[in-house]
């Protein structure tokens, strides 16, 4: 069994590679929140109250952050390698043991993963929480990286269990012959995390008129995010008809590439939702922040210090869960680009084609992104009878960055398989 | 001469795949490759359509000499004037049956009507399976719509690596008809094929051996490749 956990992990090092940097991520920013909370109690006092206060608001968001992206990453991880879990069990694996060493190989790459992100962090904590707090003396060891490698772990593990089941209960057969199958049904986890989400949404969003403004800000801010993680927890009903639809814009007479980008995107909707939810929750995060900080105070920005306390994590896992994404999946368009090119595509077509994706990705998760933008935006207009901020900077900001990042991890991989022979790429074991 | 190979060498690392090879294919014929595992087959077909560089020696599509052509303008070449059907997974797995069909067209910013496509799938008898993906088709119907694909532009040489391959025998027949179809059309096919069956209904047989141009046989019969080849 050990051999075939190590064999597979290495058999598709882009995939894994792509999950343990996600984790390592998550491990990096739950540093972070474990950090204040063991400082807030070796501190205590006044400093503590501040600690406890900026390490619970950063654990809220994170955690929404994790839930979305590191769920979404892992779940794509699984999905990925579906034919290899097919072989496995025309080899005569049961789909019971498939099961577990699919959870075995996602907790041996979240614990690997939280583990380097807790140490790489280490260095950067000090001057991190010394923005908001500047003579604390920050502390975080080994006992307080354990619960945060344990969080890691399950989120990771919970994230894939879908993909885990499914690449146990799908008929090999079903799985040969459509390696990434489409995740278009609405699990009831789903539902009950959309609806679990959406009245938690609902209550800060009711419970806002009346209060203090000046205690406004804080409840506002997890309106965007939260926003996103229902967008994202009801994605599989909207997704694919949305991206057809706005996609559609675009004449398919007008561009090659974006005919085949816009299909692709569409067909391979466990793929773009992974790709589209991290961006999707940057934007949130982001605009959410500066649109519930200007609407209610009208007009005024948050400082850059208490911006990158707050977000710096969340953002980082959200951006780099998106470059993940794209780059784990780009492994499996090798034989399309193959094909392209066998067709008479030009390299260029098949470079413009991956743009093209990119463009989609970031494009869709900017309109998700403004959708949770505004609620926080209007919900705060409403609970001070004001009228509402977008935060439209921040937004094009973080979509900017989001597409650079995007078009890097689609690019490049596909201008390298481009160097690869078409005649060796279609002989390859799919 | 639709293609016109000369001294034609290739060679992976240290290792020679191809020797010296010569041929030529006139427009309105089929020709066949066999040999046995690893003697250059395949290779020389990549190496005839330009998708394989050769190590030493020529090949010419339609007069062009393609070895100094830059990447993309060899993709116009093919785009132009070449259809490709490989062994398996020949489709794209996001696009219908018919946006596959129309994919080379596309490619070309040639126009190509619905009726072409739809006419294209009417001739290898999937009309019916026009809105169907790669994935809801079986090996023998992905094959044919490959096979529609490559004549959707009318081609000039439709190059097949062993397009029956992954075919049952009743599946192998249909794609072997529609294969003499397109050669009655006047344009010329290039097969690699094991099946010395499937390598009988050519005009023209090229047995390689370790890479070199073994024998050469004129409407032969399976027996006669089967003797050939064991020379």
């Amino acid at each position: 069994m050990l051999e075939l956990i190590l064999g597979d992990l290495a058999g598709n090092v882009r995939v894994w590679l792509g999950a343990l940097l996600v984790a390592a991520a998550t491990g990096a920013v739950g540093a972070v929140v474990g950090s204040g909370f063991q400082t807030a109690i070796a501190v205590g006092g006044d400093q503590a109250l501040a600690l406890y206060g900026l390490a619970g608001t950063i654990l809220l968001l994170t955690v929404i952050t994790a839930l979305i992206v590191t769920g979404t990453v892992a779940n794509l991880t699984v999905a990925l390698q579906q034919r290899g879990y097919a072989l496995w069990q025309l080899a005569g694996v049961a789909p019971g043991r498939v099961r577990a060493v699919v959870t075995t190989q996602l907790a041996l790459v979240a614990v690997l993963g939280a583990a380097a992100g807790c140490v790489a962090a280490s260095p950067a904590l000090g001057p991190l929480w010394r923005l908001a707090l500047s003579d604390v003396d920050v502390r975080f060891d080994a006992r307080e990286a354990v619960p945060v490698i344990a969080v890691v772990v399950l989120v990771v593990t919970l994230g894939g269990a879908r993909s885990a089941g499914r690449a146990s209960r799908t008929p090999p057969i079903r799985s040969l012959r459509e390696p990434e199958l489409p995740d278009r049904s609405m699990s009831a986890g789903r539902w009950v995390t959309g609806l679990a989400t959406l009245a938690i949404t609902a209550a800060i969003v009711v419970s806002l008129p009346g209060r203090d403004p000046d205690r406004l800000t804080a409840p506002l801010t997890f309106v965007g995010p939260l926003t996103a993680g229902v967008l994202a927890a009801f994605g599989p009903l909207y997704l694919a008809p949305l991206l057809r639809g706005w996609t559609g814009v675009v004449p398919v007479t007008l561009s090659g590439a974006w005919f085949l980008a816009r299909n692709s995107t569409a067909h391979h909707i466990a793929r773009s939702t992974a790709a589209i939810s991290p961006i999707t929750v940057a934007i949130a995060l982001a605009g959410g922040l500066y649109a519930a900080d200007a609407t209610v105070s009208g007009g005024d920005s948050p400082g850059a210090g208490s911006v990158a306390l707050l977000l710096g994590g969340p953002l980082l896992l959200s951006l780099l869960g998106a470059a993940a994404t794209v780059f784990m999946g780009s492994g499996r368009r090798e034989r399309e680009f193959a094909l392209l090119l066998a067709a008479g595509g030009t390299p260029a077509t098949v470079l413009a084609a991956a743009a093209a994706e990119a463009v989609i990705y970031v494009l869709t998760a900017a309109l998700l992104g403004l959708v949770a933008v505004a609620v926080t935006a209007l919900a705060g207009a409403a609970a001070v009878d004001t009228a509402p901020s977008f935060g439209l900077a921040a937004v094009a900001a973080v979509t900017g960055a989001s597409l650079v990042l995007t078009l890097a991890a689609t690019v490049l991989p596909t201008a390298l398989a481009l160097r690869r022979d078409v005649p060796r790429t279609l002989a390859r074991d799919a | 001469m639709i293609i016109e190979v000369d001294r034609l060498s290739k060679s992976f690392g240290d290792t020679p795949v191809l020797r010296d090879v010569s041929l030529a294919v006139a427009p309105g014929e089929f020709v066949a490759i066999v040999g046995p595992s690893g003697s250059g087959k395949s290779t020389l077909l990549y190496c005839m359509s330009g998708l394989e560089p050769a190590t030493s020696g020529s090949v010419r599509i339609l007069g062009t000499p393609i070895g100094p052509l830059s990447r993309s303008a060899l993709a116009r070449l093919r785009r132009d004037h070449l259809g490709f059907v490989f062994q398996s997974y020949n489709l794209i797995p996001s696009l219908s049956a018919r946006d596959n069909v129309a994919l080379p067209a596309r490619l070309a910013r040639r126009g190509i009507s619905a009726a072409d496509v739809d006419r294209a799938l009417a001739e290898v008898g999937l009309a019916d399976r026009a809105a169907a993906r790669p994935s809801a088709l079986s090996g023998g119907q992905q094959q044919r719509v490959a096979i529609a694909r490559a004549l959707a532009l009318r081609p000039d040489v439709v190059f097949a690596d062993e397009p029956t391959g992954a075919l049952d025998t009743a599946a192998g027949v249909q794609v072997l008809d529609l294969l003499g179809k397109v050669v009655a059309d006047g344009r010329s096919v290039v097969m690699v094929t094991h099946d010395l069956q499937a390598a009988a209904r050519a005009d023209r047989v090229l047995v390689l051996r370790d890479g070199a141009l073994h024998r050469e046989l004129a409407r032969p019969t399976a027996a006669g490749i089967f003797a050939a080849m064991g020379d």
